[in-house]
């Protein structure tokens, strides 16, 4: 078991998955806080009140950007240039290590500045920050891979799949969390299942003002199941998985799953779902940050092969991709 | 004999990481629940305190956590935000912004911006925390746009979501009236 254990995290893939997500996150950071700077409201969001809207943190201890940079509009300036500096060497494969691991640090002392102005997302992308200065992301379109080539003459082609793995374990964490945090009676059938249309009726939330919804409120009561069945069968991924990595074991779920492609099922309705919030609800880059993660979800391979098919060129037999029983 | 350290921490890390993510009920959940319920999480709480205490430097140095509250409270009865203006004591209030309403959209991008809605977006439990501070900066936009104004006047009006998708109802009330002079807002440090 414990040899099994030790050998599911030391197992290694192309980089292809790792560096999608690394230009990915490091991209919506990147137009996040360029966002930010076009509407001028930097450095105003997080230099503390009247002038700005930065209340300060609970605990200084922890906001040693201050002592570094300086108390002062100048300072919280600089937290912002290191911030954009590290997302850019992270979207760019550029000391890919030290970037994630600046960006996450970075953005996390942007937080301690103005807690109000950072949210769910800003949590998530510090945690796949963190992960992707720990893995091999810089292998494949990057600076780094580039100088390595010029250098060695030779590129890294395999790279531990771990990050990758605690990535996609991460991201169905989040859905399940946010399920089992939905106390809510409108979420469920008993509270008619009418939640979403009450949070597209949300001004303050809603692109399009409310009403237009009435002739289609049977529908967001369906796409309201259809979140939380996404939701809570979220874990049940990590079945699909394994189901289709041993597609001639016995038993009538696995060949239901396999057969009728729960797992792509599941990964559709993901990027539906997110689409769909980013068409109709003013919620910044938060679609786009969780979708930056979904390239996690795929091995190297099917991002190989799913690229061929956008080529026009036929997707790789399936016993020629990584890990799948032939 | 790395494979085998770094699958240890691994596991580490899931444990904890799964300790910090255990869900915590609302205070009228955990209140309403049955004695025994209550005794149990008590229990689990004091465990996962004495299991992430010592690590807890970590989501503090990169501020997270493992609990995903997306739209965890829907609002049946949502806010909308004015934010008005006025010249002298005795003039009508001129409305600058308010969602929704393209003649009324000055500054709507800065303000409909995540990070900036974060601090004005009323929570279940009243205004953020960031409520006062947003409206001690949009009036200092307000007095440097418009010279004219004297006062900035930011509210909530009171809605009601009518059912199956009919839209939503004003109740014809404001919630978190707040006002602010340009005395106060030049004289501010």
């Amino acid at each position: 078991m414990i040899r099994r254990w030790v050998a599911f995290w030391d197992r290694r893939e192309a980089p292809t998955s790792l560096a999608l997500v690394r230009i990915l996150v490091g991209s919506v950071v990147i137009a996040d806080l360029w966002v930010a700077w076009r509407l001028d409201l930097v450095p105003d969001i997080w230099v503390p009140p009247p002038a700005g809207l930065g209340y300060g943190a609970s605990d200084l201890r922890l906001l040693f950007s201050l002592e570094l940079f300086g108390a002062s509009r100048d300072g919280i300036l600089a937290v912002w240039i290191w911030t954009l500096l590290s997302a850019l060497l992270l979207a760019t494969g550029t000391l890919t290590r030290i970037a994630g691991w600046s960006l996450a640090v970075a953005s996390a002392q942007l937080s301690l500045l103005s807690p109000n102005a950072d949210r769910g997302i800003d949590d998530l992308l510090r945690i796949a920050a963190a992960l992707l200065g720990v893995s091999g992301a810089g292998a494949r379109w990057s600076v780094d891979a580039w100088i390595m080539r010029a250098l060695k003459g030779a590129s890294v082609e395999r790279v531990p799949a771990w990050p990758r793995y605690l990535l996609l374990m991460q991201l169905l964490w989040v859905y399940s969390s946010a399920a089992q945090h939905r106390g809510d009676a409108d979420w469920w059938p008993h509270g008619g299942c009418s939640a979403l249309s009450k949070i597209l009726s949300d001004p303050h939330l809603s692109r399009v003002p409310s009403g237009w919804l009435a002739p289609i409120y049977p529908f967001t009561q369906l796409a309201t199941a259809a979140t939380m069945l996404f939701e809570i069968s979220a874990p049940l991924l990590l079945l699909w998985i394994w189901y289709e990595r041993t597609p001639r074991w016995p038993g009538k779920l696995r060949r239901s799953a396999v057969l009728l492609r729960f797992r792509w099922i599941w990964i559709t309705t993901g990027i539906c779902f997110h689409l769909g919030i980013a068409l109709t609800m003013r919620l910044g880059i938060f679609p786009f940050g969780v979708l930056a993660l979904y390239p996690a979800l795929f091995t190297p391979d099917e991002i190989r092969s799913g690229a061929r098919w956008l080529a026009g060129h036929a997707p790789l037999p399936r016993k020629q991709r990584d890990g799948y029983e032939s | 004999m790395w494979p085998t350290v770094r699958a240890f921490l691994i596991a580490v890390a899931l444990l904890l990481g799964g300790a910090s993510g255990i869900p915590e009920p609302q205070p009228r959940e955990l209140a309403a629940a049955p004695k025994v319920l209550q005794t149990a999480y008590g229990w689990v709480r004091s465990v996962q305190d004495a299991i992430l205490l010592r690590v807890q430097f970590v989501p503090d140095l990169l501020q997270f956590s493992q609990h995903w509250k997306l739209f965890s409270g829907v609002r049946d009865a949502p806010f909308r935000i004015w934010i008005e203006a006025r010249e002298n004591e005795h003039d009508p209030w001129q409305l600058l912004y308010r969602p929704h309403d393209p003649e009324h959209a000055w500054e709507g991008e800065a303000i409909e911006f995540r990070r900036i809605r974060g601090n004005w977006n009323p929570q279940r439990s009243g205004p953020s925390t960031g409520y006062d501070p947003f409206v001690g900066w949009i009036a200092g936009r307000v007095f440097e746009r418009f010279p004219r104004f004297r006062t900035v006047r930011v509210r909530m009006e009171e809605g009601e979501v009518l059912p199956r998708g009919r839209g939503l109802r004003s109740k014809g009330q404001f919630a978190h009236e707040r006002l602010r002079h340009r005395e106060e807002a030049e004289s501010a440090p």
